[in-house]
Order: C-alpha cells, then sequence, then structure tokens
C-alpha cells in the first residue's frame, strides 16, 4: 500500500520536529501570535459590520435631514404631510434624538425620544420601556449604568441638567440587556415630551423624519422627489448607512493592520531566516538521508510536512485564540481601537460572522509561503549529490 | 562487479579552487571481493569511494556497476541504485542524532512501502546480530563509540546490500574496537557481500583475507595488489 511510504515519512517529520522543538515552538508561537492578531481584527471588523448590517435592517428606509449652511439642524414636522403625498411613501414619523455631554464622566450619551424608533420593541434586562407619554421615566443602556454607577435594580434616579439648567430627575425603568449592547451601550431612552423639555425643542419639529418605503426598487426615486421638493433636505438611505459603517470598520481595521505591519514584517523575516537558513546539522542530515537512499521527493515531503505541521499548527491556534478573543471574551484586547466612539465602549457579546474568504486569503498569505520558504532551501539541499551536502 | 574506465572527478571546475580528486582511474572490484582503497589524506579514495556508491557523479569516464553504467543515470534512479545496492558506513558515522538506535537502523527503508512494525522486526534482528539488544530503544548520542559503529553497520545492512561500502571506518575507533568491526566485515563477506573500504589504517589492509588493496596517491592508482 503506498499509503506507507507516507506514514514513514511522516513519522519521521513528527520525529525531527521534536528535535528541534525550542526552535519550532519559537516559531509557532510567534507565527500564531501573528495570525491571532491579523484574525482578531478580521473577526471583530467583520462582525461589527455584520451587526450594524443587522441592526440596521429594521431601521427606516429614508431618514430626512434638514440641513443649513451645511449643517445638519431640527427639522419641521409639517413635512411629514408633504412627504406621504409623494407615491410610494407608506409611512412618516418624527424622530427625536441627540446627544447629552456629562462632564461628571466625561461621556457622551445618546438620547431617544420615544415613539419613533424601532429600538422600542428591543428587549430590556429587567423592566420596561417608557411608554410615549410617560413622564420622567427612563429606559439606559448598560454603558450608562455602569459610569454613573447606577444600581442594576431598578428605581434608581437618573439626574440630566435640561438646556434651560434645570434639573431634570427620571426613575430608570428599564436597563438595555448587552445584546443589544452595540446600539444601547450609551442610550437613555425617554418620553417624547421629556426629550423636548431636556433639549429645549419647540413643539412642531423634530431631530429627523424617518421615511418607510414598502417598495426597495423606489428608495432612490422617492429620495430624489424629497430632495427635488425640499432642496435644503437631505435624504440618507439605509443603504448609505451601511455604506458608512462598512468603511468606518474598514477604515478602523485597515488602520490596525498598517500599524501591525511592522510585527507582520518582522515575523516574515523571522521565519525566513528560520525557515530558509538551513543550519550545517539540517543540510548534513539531508545530505545523510540523500546517502543512505532517500529520493529528493523523499526529502522534499519530509520539508512539506514540517511546514504544514507548523504553519498549520500556528494559523489553527491562531485562528482559535482569536474566535475565543473576538465572541467569548469581548475583543478585549482590540474594543477601544475598533468600536468605541466615546468613553463608553459597548459591552456586548458579538454574534460569531466568519468571512471565510478574508480566512482563506490570511491562509494562502503565510501558510504558503511559510511552506514554500521551508521547501525551496531544501530542495536546493537535496538536489546537490550527497557527497557535497556530507562535506558540508 | 564493479568496474570504474578512465574516471575523472574535478571540484569546483573552472573556478580558482578547483580540485582534481580522482584522475584517470581505472580499477575492477570482483564479486565477494574484500577490497581495500588505501592512501594518505587527499590521495582520492573517498572520492572514488563515493562515485562507486552514486553519491557523486564522474567528471568523465563511466563507472558500472552490476553491469550497469550509472555514471550519468538521473538521479532518481541514481538513488534506486544507492539504495538498493549499497550499505554505507561513514567515517563520522552520520548517524541522526536525537533519535533511537532502532529509528535509525530504518531509516534507509522509511520512504518504502513496508509497514513500520515489519521495518522495526527487522532492524531489531539485524540489531540483535550485532550485538546490541540492549541498545534498541537507547538515544544514539549516548551511545559509545563502538556502539555506533555497530549502529552504523546495522543502517548499512537494513536494506541486504550486495556491497558494503566503507569510508575510514576504523578512524575513530581503538584497536579492540577496529578488530571488532573487521571481523564483522570478514563475517558478511563470508556471507557472500562484497567488502570496499577506504582506509590509511594499515590494522585494515593488512589482514590477510583483504583479497585486493589498490593504493591511491594523488589522485591516481599507484598500485593494485590482488592477494
Amino acid at each position: 500500500m503506498a499509503l506507507e511510504k507516507h506514514i514513514n515519512i511522516l513519522d519521521y517529520t513528527l520525529q525531527s520536529l521534536l528535535r528541534r522543538k525550542f526552535k519550532n515552538i519559537g516559531i509557532i508561537m510567534v507565527f500564531t501570535l501573528v495570525i491571532f492578531t491579523v484574525s482578531s481584527i478580521i473577526f471583530l471588523s467583520y462582525s461589527l459590520r455584520q451587526e450594524a448590517h443587522l441592526l440596521l435592517k429594521n431601521s427606516p428606509e429614508i431618514v430626512v435631514q434638514k440641513m443649513r449652511a451645511g449643517r445638519h439642524e431640527l427639522i419641521s414636522t409639517w413635512l411629514m404631510t408633504e412627504i406621504r403625498g409623494i407615491p410610494g411613501v407608506s409611512d412618516v414619523e418624527p424622530r427625536y434624538w441627540g446627544y447629552y455631554y456629562d462632564s461628571g464622566v466625561k461621556a457622551n450619551y445618546t438620547i431617544l425620544g420615544i415613539g419613533a424608533s424601532g429600538l422600542e420593541n428591543n428587549k430590556v434586562v429587567s423592566g420596561r420601556m417608557p411608554s410615549p407619554h410617560e413622564k420622567n421615566v427612563a429606559a439606559i443602556g448598560r454603558g450608562i449604568a455602569d459610569v454613573r454607577v447606577i444600581k442594576k435594580d431598578l428605581g434608581s434616579i437618573l439626574y440630566l441638567q435640561a438646556a434651560d439648567n434645570k434639573w431634570m430627575n427620571f426613575n430608570i425603568v428599564g436597563i438595555f440587556e448587552s445584546d443589544s449592547g452595540i446600539m444601547t451601550a450609551d442610550l437613555i431612552v425617554i418620553s417624547k415630551e421629556d426629550f423636548k423639555a431636556l433639549v429645549s425643542m419647540p413643539d412642531d419639529t423634530a431631530t429627523d423624519l424617518a421615511v418607510h418605503v414598502s417598495n426597495e426598487a423606489e428608495i432612490p426615486t422617492v429620495a430624489r422627489k424629497i430632495k427635488e421638493q425640499f432642496p435644503d433636505s437631505r435624504p440618507i438611505l439605509r443603504d448609505e448607512i451601511i455604506r458608512t459603517y462598512d468603511a468606518v470598520f474598514g477604515w478602523r481595521s485597515g488602520l490596525i493592520i498598517t500599524l501591525f505591519m511592522g510585527a507582520l514584517i518582522a515575523f516574515i523575516i523571522l521565519a525566513w531566516d528560520k525557515a530558509t537558513g538551513l543550519s550545517a546539522e539540517e543540510k548534513q542530515e539531508i545530505g545523510i538521508l540523500k546517502a543512505i537512499g532517500w529520493e529528493t521527493s523523499d526529502v522534499l515531503e519530509m520539508k512539506f510536512w514540517e511546514g504544514l505541521v507548523i504553519s498549520l499548527t500556528s494559523f489553527m491556534c491562531g485562528i482559535i485564540l482569536a474566535y475565543i478573543h473576538i465572541f467569548f471574551m469581548g475583543a478585549s484586547l482590540l474594543a477601544p481601537a475598533l468600536k468605541g466612539w466615546s468613553v463608553i465602549y459597548p459591552e456586548f457579546r458579538l454574534a460569531p460572522f466568519i468571512d471565510f474568504y478574508q480566512i482563506a486569503i490570511l491562509m494562502s498569505l503565510t501558510v504558503v509561503p511559510y511552506i514554500a520558504s521551508t521547501i525551496i532551501p531544501s530542495w536546493k539541499a537535496s538536489i546537490t549529490d550527497p557527497d557535497i551536502v556530507m562535506r558540508g | 562487479m564493479i568496474k570504474t574506465e578512465n574516471v575523472t572527478k574535478y571540484f569546483n571546475r573552472g573556478n580558482p579552487d578547483e580540485v582534481l580528486a580522482v584522475n584517470d582511474v581505472s580499477i575492477e572490484v570482483k564479486e565477494g571481493d574484500f577490497a581495500v582503497f588505501k592512501g594518505p589524506s587527499g590521495s582520492g579514495k573517498t572520492t572514488l569511494l563515493s562515485l562507486i556508491g552514486c553519491m557523486s557523479r564522474p567528471t568523465s569516464g563511466r563507472v558500472i556497476v552490476e553491469d550497469r553504467d550509472v555514471s550519468r543515470l538521473p538521479e532518481r534512479f541514481m538513488t534506486e541504485v544507492r539504495r538498493n545496492t549499497f550499505g554505507f558506513i561513514f567515517q563520522q558515522f552520520h548517524l541522526i542524532k536525537g533519535i533511537s538506535v532502532c529509528d535509525n537502523v530504518m531509516l534507509p527503508v522509511l520512504p518504502t512501502d513496508i509497514k513500520p512494525s515489519k521495518l522495526r522486526k527487522s532492524a531489531v534482528r539485524i540489531l540483535e546480530n550485532l550485538g546490541m539488544s540492549g541498545r534498541i530503544d537507547f538515544p544514539v548520542q549516548k551511545l559509545s563509540g563502538g556502539e555506533q559503529q555497530r549502529t552504523a553497520i546495522a543502517r548499512a545492512l537494513i536494506n541486504n546490500p550486495d556491497i558494503i561500502l566503507a569510508d575510514e571506518p576504523t578512524a575513530h575507533l581503538d584497536t579492540h574496537l577496529s578488530e571488532e568491526f573487521l571481523s564483522i566485515m570478514r563475517n558478511l563477506q563470508q556471507q557472500g557481500k562484497t567488502i570496499v573500504i577506504a582506509t590509511h589504517d594499515p590494522l585494515v589492509y593488512d589482514k590477510d583475507y583483504v583479497s585486493l588493496i589498490i593504493e591511491m596517491r594523488d589522485g591516481r592508482v599507484r598500485e593494485i595488489i590482488r592477494n
């Protein structure tokens, strides 16, 4: 059976690897670290993008903002009637949201006046969402609960300073569960009335308008018509938001990978040096094997197994560690660089999305060159007469 | 059995460090011979041994082993001849450190389709015949010089070759171990194998069972004595 020969060579290869265990363990550790870092970045940025895609699925097809001098400002709610009249529009609703800077903890919160967003359907850890007309109650994100040291028990009071300098107090009736952390970590949901009071928003205005279009194909046409009818408006398509998320996370991961290039290059040099620089002992071993009857193809097969075992072990270890790091440990090492935009970093467990295409590319850029760098010098040594190799 | 016809071997030909190691050598070793290539260091005996053993190719001339011209064979067929015809015993033993005695002995036949259990059985049998039964799974680097020598002999015998080639086999052995080695070689010769030894040790070429002495100097054959 022809398989015996390959098993014998593989068995000898494993023995060879054990003979040089310190060198090989060193290579595996560095190789694993490189794969771990690169695949962590890939896993995290891809999962964040996927997470964003899923969350944005429920967002309105078009968001209409009012622009003045290139800046976003409050939009009049009377536009809703006009927009409803555009063919293809199924519904229009006002959205009330804004940011609140908490100087005490130096963090920005996102405040949402309820009644306009799909977020009201989100589950909470405990308690409930405020109802649209309920005053002085709030549901808050886990991130805010943590920075404001609010107990997990409901009934605590959250104090916010309104635009007129008066303090408003909100009874916490719900805390968002960590699964929704990507969107809710820094979120405070209150009633529309409370929101308007907090930011001193005039009655007939909203932050922006959510426009629902039943037919996906009509979205660009509806957006164009809104723009034509109201030149000072900016219709934002859901797809544009998704693309922005892709660009932001892609840019962030690209930046990290670029910063990491130094380490990557250092590894390539190390791997090249370790793999290609056949020591006198290794050269002599090839000479001995050839002299006692091994063919060049046998030597190359041994070196192939050697490269494959080292690179595949490192690759698998790196991938598994990255998987654990990202999906079970909340990407603790990379999170600040990739997912944060304020001092409140969302604490959430990402759903394990894996881009197999990128993993395949990573594999082809690491495993394949490593095997090649192991085989090529051995091939050079093994095609030389064993007599010359043995003389050194 | 082994013939060389006007064999010449240059190393680094055309370079300033060019060496003419073997110069126009024609010899014949018959089946069952106990042949010795004798001569001082640098006389070309090791190179001649490696040319006969298909470990390198002559620059010119022909090497014929068992009626087959091996000097121009493609690499794959040279390896086949090397594996099936010769058993090598090197001056430095050239054992692979870090693996056991038995694993070293099995090395030449590992890239074959023989089951590992069968390979081990053959290796153990040869080692037992050479008095190494207590050292079968011993790490090779912990062996004494004589034991390393016997391991090298066992490795040379694992493929049951017709010809044993040994390069300065007694160089690192004391008189007692050298005698022991020669008695093993003599024994193998009596079993029908052809022995070819390159040496400058009189202990080897003074033996009365040596059937052929080829004296070399400066790459040329100086004298051929057939007993």
